[in-house]
């Protein structure tokens, strides 16, 4: 449905990512990768604010550049610093939002009412968004990138800056809108993705890592992340990927190829794989 | 036009466009209490004299007048009114010919271009001197000042404030998405970049709209302080009336004929167009510089570099090249008190200010186009 293929973006002598294959199908993916690594350059290429330097990004086999307004129309948008108009209220921006993406008054207008239930604002709907906190803003950037109930759903960053609550509501907001749709949510928050994408997507030296479920990255370190206690005495070769506490005491994650003395062998979760990965490109 | 209505809300909630006009309306409202009310009661009695006993000065005026009871306004309009010549009559253009080859002296090509331009002068000249132009009243001995009032000073504040205001608009409308940081999500949308379009269109509604507003506001009081009920039906080539250039003085000779009314409105047109060539040139910097502070600095340079060009070219003794600059928008506004005559040394052909307009506009809004064109091809950080 949606493919990425072969596509470098360049600025100068930058490359922010290189020669980047992907297909995606309805579901929920997952961009996970530490900041500055490409995730924000693929979303701003698949929601054409940028033009790649080398390769296409195809829509059902045709360029989405060519496709231009066609392709938009299917597309919601949800961008990292979500700019709003302080002096609109949530209902007015939403309007302005629906103009802009062609939809007829009338349309608009039941559109709007049902997405500010959706998003849990039909309360404050006709207050002005400088009064919302950044939850609620970002909850109206949820419904302006559902407007047009997109096939392709961009969520670039979409839980920074919110607190614990308005996380797990967020995340739970984009579970209940991930039927039937490609919905592609970057971030470097691995708890915001781990229960809800079906595939994961990671960035390394600026080109495709994997696109692979969850379950599969994490069986990739099975049998390599031991858990030790804190005080234990570990080996170059041993690297330790978080610290953590347990009903004995501090205890540390360790990644290594054979048991730490007095390790205990722990199911590696999705943090561990991407602790792993990302530790060990900085070790090199 | 739905997406126009939404940038046009954005422009007019802007206080300081408010403020603005405000300022440029009290600043009006100084400019229409001078001159003197000696002399606009001088003009409102000539025009009544006039609406009574026609506008031409001929014998059945001269009696009429002579009729009328005496009044210190009139005494003095039969002092100038008496013993009126055609003075257009056996006018030799030759005379600005040679005023500004000697003026353009050493640039041969210059020579030739005002020869050519006062040669067809000539036949204008002919043509005023055949309908008697040169006889109509006007204004009689206030002529020239009140025309200079109205065109040079109210008029010429009135087209600059419009031409701030029109940039304005543009440079507001085009780089507003950029200030509130709204501009992936418009670009995202189905609109996407083509929204710029529509800005550029909405601004220049707006602005011409605000000159509209400024217009009626400011000419409206003026109309309705300088009676010009006698006055429209003159001809604005009477021999009251002058064009000064290079402190030369010579008839105010339009390439057709315009009566007071006919001039007036073309005026408020032409400066229609002025102010929409200056809101696509701010429409252009703001799409090429997409920083609208940089935008603002980079299109005021511009015209001060216009304006230097001009200035340096003209001081060097580049007639031909200077010119060529004279159809440059601020050289266009700068000549504003003699728009649709000869023009003088800021005039190379006839209808000067109009074919500096209509191409003025055609290349602004080519560039528009092209500066559209490039936005829409370009990264949107």
């Amino acid at each position: 449905m949606l493919s990425v293929e072969h596509v470098t973006k360049r600025y100068g002598k930058f490359t922010a990512l290189e020669d980047v294959n992907l297909a995606f199908e309805p579901g929920v993916y997952g961009l996970l990768a530490p900041n500055g690594a490409g995730k924000t350059t693929l979303i701003k290429l698949l929601a054409t604010l940028l033009f790649a330097t080398e390769g296409q990004i195809l829509w059902d086999g045709e360029d989405i550049n060519a496709l231009g307004a066609e392709y938009r129309g299917l597309l919601g948008y949800l961008p990292q610093d979500f700019g709003f108009y302080p002096s609109y209220t949530a209902r007015q921006f939403l309007r302005y939002a629906a103009a802009l993406q062609c939809l007829p008054k009338g349309e608009a207008e039941k559109r709007i009412r049902e997405l500010l239930d959706t998003v849990g604002l039909s309360e404050a709907a006709d207050k002005k968004l400088k009064t919302f906190s950044g939850g609620m803003r970002q909850r109206v950037g949820i419904a302006v990138a559902m407007l047009t109930n997109p096939r392709l759903l961009l969520l670039d960053e979409p839980t920074a800056g919110l607190d614990p609550r308005e996380r797990v509501r967020f995340r739970n907001l984009i579970h209940a809108l991930s039927t039937d749709r490609i919905v592609i949510l970057s971030t470097h928050i691995v708890s915001d993705i781990e229960t809800i994408a079906g595939q994961i997507v990671m960035f390394k030296d600026h080109k495709l890592y994997c696109c692979d479920s969850p379950a599969r990255i994490c069986a990739q370190w099975k049998g390599k992340v031991w858990q030790v206690p804190a005080e234990a005495r570990l080996g170059p070769e041993q690297l330790i990927l978080s610290e953590g506490q347990s009903e004995t005491g501090p205890v540390l994650r360790v990644l290594s190829d054979v048991p730490p003395a007095g390790a205990v062998s722990v199911v590696p979760s999705l943090e561990d794989a991407f602790l792993a990965i990302y530790r060990e490109e900085g070790r090199a | 036009m739905r997406l126009a209505v939404w940038e046009w809300r954005k422009l007019f909630r802007l206080p300081a466009l408010w403020v603005f006009v405000g300022l440029c309306l009290a600043l009006n409202g100084l400019l229409l209490s001078p001159p003197s009310a000696m002399d606009r009661s001088f003009f409102n009695d000539t025009s009544a004299d006039a609406a009574a006993l026609g506008q031409r000065v001929d014998e059945e005026f001269l009696t009429g007048l002579e009729a009328l009871p005496d009044t210190e306004n009139r005494t003095i309009l039969r002092q100038y009114v008496t013993g009126l010549e055609n003075t257009l009559e056996g006018y030799d253009t030759q005379e600005l010919t040679n005023f500004y080859q000697s003026l353009m002296a050493g640039d041969s090509l210059a020579q030739r271009w005002m020869a050519w331009k006062y040669d067809l002068l000539q036949e204008r000249v002919d043509h005023l001197a055949q309908t008697g132009a040169a006889l109509d009243l006007y204004a009689g001995p206030i002529t020239h000042d009140s025309h200079q009032y109205l065109y040079n000073t109210l008029f010429r504040v009135l087209l600059t404030e419009s031409v701030l205001l029109g940039l304005l608009c543009a440079l507001y409308l085009v780089g507003y998405e950029g200030l509130s940081g709204t501009q992936s999500l418009t670009c995202s949308s189905r609109t996407g970049r083509g929204l710029w379009r529509s800005k550029t269109l909405a601004a220049l509604a707006a602005a011409l709209g605000l000159y509209a507003l400024l217009a009626l506001l400011t000419l409206g009081p003026y109309l309705l302080l300088w009676d010009y009920g006698g006055i429209w039906d003159s001809s604005v080539s009477s021999q009251f009336n002058y064009f000064v250039d290079m402190l030369y003085s010579r008839p105010f000779l339009t390439w057709t004929d315009f009566t007071v009314g006919s001039y007036f409105a073309a005026m408020i047109a032409a400066g229609g167009g002025l102010v929409a060539i200056f809101t696509l040139m701010g429409a252009v910097a703001g799409l090429l510089i997409r920083h609208t502070y940089g935008a603002a600095i980079a299109a005021a340079a511009f015209c001060a570099l216009l304006l230097g060009l001009s200035s340096a070219l003209a001081n060097l003794g580049m007639w031909s090249a200077y010119l060529l600059t004279t159809f440059s928008p601020v050289c266009l506004w700068l000549a504003i008190n003699g728009w649709f005559t000869e023009l003088g040394q800021s005039g190379l052909v006839p209808w000067q200010e109009t074919v500096g307009l209509a191409l003025n506009l055609l290349i602004w809004a080519g560039l528009v186009l092209l500066a559209l064109r490039r936005f829409g091809r370009k990264d949107v950080a």
